[in-house]
């Protein structure tokens, strides 16, 4: 049975690492379709299919979220609180895919219920292995209420 | 001897239980005879009554025997065998149960006696059994005869069979001699009549001698049973008579133990009596001895007590008897103690008139007294001020030195502020630092990055030289983002966000030891025993890390050792130390080393930012501690760390 690959929504506001997001994502030859936006609002927008995203044909509801902590406007742990506090969106899995070690960036974002934490890899290839990894992992893991519902 | 009025209670005491004893002692004495006379009457009375129902019952069975021979009661022998049952079971009983000498030897004989009768009666039932059989066989026999004989139709036949009828009717109700000669007489004319008729044949012949047969072993039986049946008769009339003599020996004895019983009750009644009154007797003489001996004597001393009381202080208590006990004592301790009381009377009555002159004496006094104090009055109002004028002068220094403290305080506080404008500034520059790091991070990542991209794509193509510069970029790269991070630890450090924590030294190294993860060559020797230590855990990790780190960094020996062990300082304090066998550093650079991108070779010769030491020594500085290093060059270096037991609260 082949499955219609599940949705990913990253939102990162460095173009450099969007590009090398990008090509690991071809590298690994992964089918899902990864989704991208620059801010947290914008993020916010997209999951609530709302403004420029109105349409679900090109914003469908992604199935995972890879979410940057240090962005513009709205920043990566408000963006996390509003998801856990909203209850359509509550259960989607969120990984906070970030260049902060900071400690208390860590525990801020498991305090709000984020699924994984990790720190953006120096240099491609851990880049693509760490990507291969959150793919296979949400591949393997059932996702709450199927691919594209997680209320 | 009753000196004491204990004694004397004892002594009225041990009468009063005495009498008791007494009384009781005769009331067990009599309950126990009442028992056993209770008994005896009892047994006495069983016995009547099972002698009269055992007499009873050989009455009736006299009668059912009576019955039996008569014939008139279907089931007389049903009855007669039960009664018969149960005199030997009255018996049987009687024999196991003790009663006098008389009464068992009567017993004896009248089970034997019991015993002949009933065989006899046995003998004799069976006997008339086999009588009335040969009857029945007689009359069969004498049906056959006659019958044959009136076959024959010759009437002269009939005169005779009708005698014979009639002879053998007679004998067999009453048996007699008489009859039974004459039924034979009877039988012989008959037969002789059928000789002479020319009937006789050998079958009549045969029912006349069978008939003759019968009859004779009839007579014979009969005899028998007459003889048995005067014996049986005998021995009736002698159980009888016995069972009328035991009968009489039982009612004799029950009358005997009745009459006793009565006796004993008299006797228990009297003595009952006698007994009331000589304890009450007791009683009384006891009181008359308690009112002599004691009432008497108190009352005499209570006299003497309200006689003193309504004033008569002269009266005393007077002894009578020659007996000195404890009351008598007492009165005469009353009497002392009197007079003791009326001599301390007359020496309060002196007292007084002493101490009335006393107070006169005193009221003079305080006149006196009074005027001097009017005098130091004057005085004090002198002095006074005298006093204030001194404290005037005290005054204007006091605010003097008031004036001066709030200068100091000032420029106390003015210190703080700048104290805390410092701290501020520290702060913001470490956080501006860690902006910064964190922004340089991002385009040192995105270069790393490209120069991969660019590896990938071009590897193929890439000429000697370009793949050289290639190569350079991301290891420069590299090193940037290493410094970046050294930096974003040493910025980190001032932050004061977390918790100090009791932390198990050793279990701490070991695990940061698993942690980071150490090439094969190298050898970490941690001693067994360790402390525990209050610190805050990432400044701990810091220390330790990048002492650990340096001393494998700094290193040429084939086989690497790092050593970490650790002393008490002085109360408050413990010291660890890293040891190692590396390259060493000069005395003259130990100072150095703990500066900020101080480094002492060239990264192609030993990577690094420089930066190591000095986050460990902003991190011991955090803590409260100090380091101190002992090393010399080619020689190994060691870096002890002082570090307090406990973190005080600021």
């Amino acid at each position: 049975m082949s499955k219609k690959p599940f949705g990913v929504l990253m939102a990162e506001d460095v173009s450099h690492d969007i590009i090398a997001t990008q090509r690991a994502w071809k590298k690994s030859h992964i089918l899902n379709p990864l989704y991208i936006v620059k801010d947290g609002e914008e993020c916010l927008d997209f999951l609530h299919q709302r403004e420029k995203y109105c349409d679900p044909e090109t914003a469908p509801r992604p199935a995972i979220l890879l979410l940057d902590i240090k962005m513009p406007k709205m920043d990566g742990l408000a963006v996390l609180k509003h998801i856990r506090e909203d209850d359509e969106l509550h259960r989607l899995p969120v990984i906070m895919l970030t260049s902060s070690k900071a400690e208390e960036d860590r525990l801020k974002s498991y305090d709000l219920g984020v699924n994984a934490y990790i720190v953006k890899p120096v240099g491609f290839g851990n880049l693509s292995a760490a990507i291969r990894t959150i793919n296979l992992f949400w591949e393997l893991v059932e996702l709450p209420g199927g691919h594209h519902e997680f209320k | 001897m009753l000196r004491s009025v204990i004694h004397k209670f004892y002594l009225i005491g041990g009468l009063l239980v005495l009498s008791f004893l007494v009384g009781y002692a005769q009331l067990a004495f009599f309950l126990r005879h009442e028992t056993q006379s209770a008994a005896r009457g009892q047994k006495a009375v069983f016995l009547e009554r099972e002698i009269r129902s055992l007499k009873e019952n050989f009455i009736e069975m006299r009668l059912w025997e009576k019955a039996l021979f008569s014939q008139e009661h279907p089931e007389a022998d049903k009855k007669f065998h039960k009664l018969m049952e149960l005199i030997t079971k009255n018996l049987a009983f009687l024999s196991t149960h003790p009663t006098g000498p008389d009464i068992q030897r009567l017993l004896a004989d009248i089970s034997k006696l019991v015993t002949q009768y009933e065989k006899d009666f046995n003998r004799i039932i069976q006997l008339r059994t086999e009588q009335r059989l040969g009857q029945t066989l007689l009359d069969s026999d004498y049906q056959s005869l006659i019958s044959s004989v009136l076959r024959s139709n010759q009437i002269s036949l009939l005169r005779p069979l009708f005698n014979l009828s009639h002879f053998q009717k007679n004998y067999l109700s009453n048996h007699r001699e008489s009859e039974y000669h004459a039924l034979n007489v009877v039988m012989g004319s008959l037969e002789n009549r059928l000789y002479r008729e020319a009937l006789m044949d050998e079958r009549l012949k045969g029912y006349i001698n069978t008939y003759r047969k019968i009859l004779d072993h009839d007579f014979v039986l009969e005899k028998e049973i007459q003889a048995l049946s005067h014996h049986f008769d005998n021995i009736s009339i002698a159980l009888s008579g016995h069972f009328v003599s035991i009968s009489n020996l039982a009612g004799d004895i029950l009358r005997t133990e009745f009459n006793g019983t009565e006796r004993l009750r008299n006797k228990l009644n009297r003595s009952f009596i006698i007994s009331m009154a000589l304890s009450a007797f007791c009683v009384l003489l006891i009181f008359a001895v308690m009112a002599r001996q004691i009432v008497h004597p108190v009352r005499a001393i209570a006299k003497v007590a309200e006689d003193v009381r309504f004033g008569h202080i002269g009266a005393r208590f007077i002894a009578k008897g020659r007996q000195k006990d404890e009351i008598v004592r007492l009165g005469l301790d009353l009497n002392r103690m009197l007079d003791t009381l009326d001599k301390n009377n007359e020496q309060l009555v002196t007292y007084q008139n002493e101490l009335e002159n006393k107070v006169s004496e005193l009221a003079s006094r305080e006149v006196e007294l009074q005027n001097h104090r009017q005098h130091l009055e004057e005085l004090v109002e002198e002095r006074t001020v005298d006093l204030k004028k001194i404290n005037m002068e005290l005054q204007q220094e006091i605010d003097e030195r008031e004036t001066a403290e709030e200068a100091l305080r000032l420029a106390h506080r003015d210190l703080a502020r700048k104290a805390s404008d410092l701290e501020d500034a520290n702060k913001e520059l470490s956080q501006f630092a860690y902006a910064i790091s964190h922004d340089i991070m991002t385009p040192l990542r995105a270069i790393h990055n490209y120069a991969d991209f660019l590896r990938e794509d071009l590897e193929a193509t890439l000429e000697g030289n370009h793949k050289m510069y290639l190569d350079g970029l991301v290891n420069a790269v590299g090193q940037g983002q290493e410094l970046v991070d050294d930096l974003l630890e040493l910025s980190r450090i001032s932050d004061s966000s977390g918790q100090n924590a009791t932390i198990e030294v050793g279990r701490f190294l070991h695990e940061l030891i698993d942690l980071l993860d150490l090439p094969s060559d190298v050898a970490v020797v941690l001693g067994d025993h360790w402390p525990s230590i209050d610190a805050k855990r990432s400044l701990l990790r810091q220390i330790f890390q990048n002492l650990i780190i340096n001393a494998i960094k700094f290193n040429r020996s084939s086989d690497k050792r790092v050593e970490i062990d650790w002393h008490p300082v002085g109360q408050e304090h413990y010291e660890f130390c890293v040891r190692d066998n590396g390259i060493g550093i000069e005395p003259r650079y130990h100072e150095q080393i703990f500066r900020v991108f101080q480094r002492l070779h060239t990264r192609e010769e030993y990577e690094g930012t420089g930066i190591g030491l000095a986050i460990v020594k902003k991190a011991i500085s955090k803590l409260n501690g100090a380091i101190g290093i002992q090393s010399e060059f080619g020689k190994g270096s060691s870096f002890c760390v002082t570090l307090p037991k406990t973190q005080k609260e600021i």
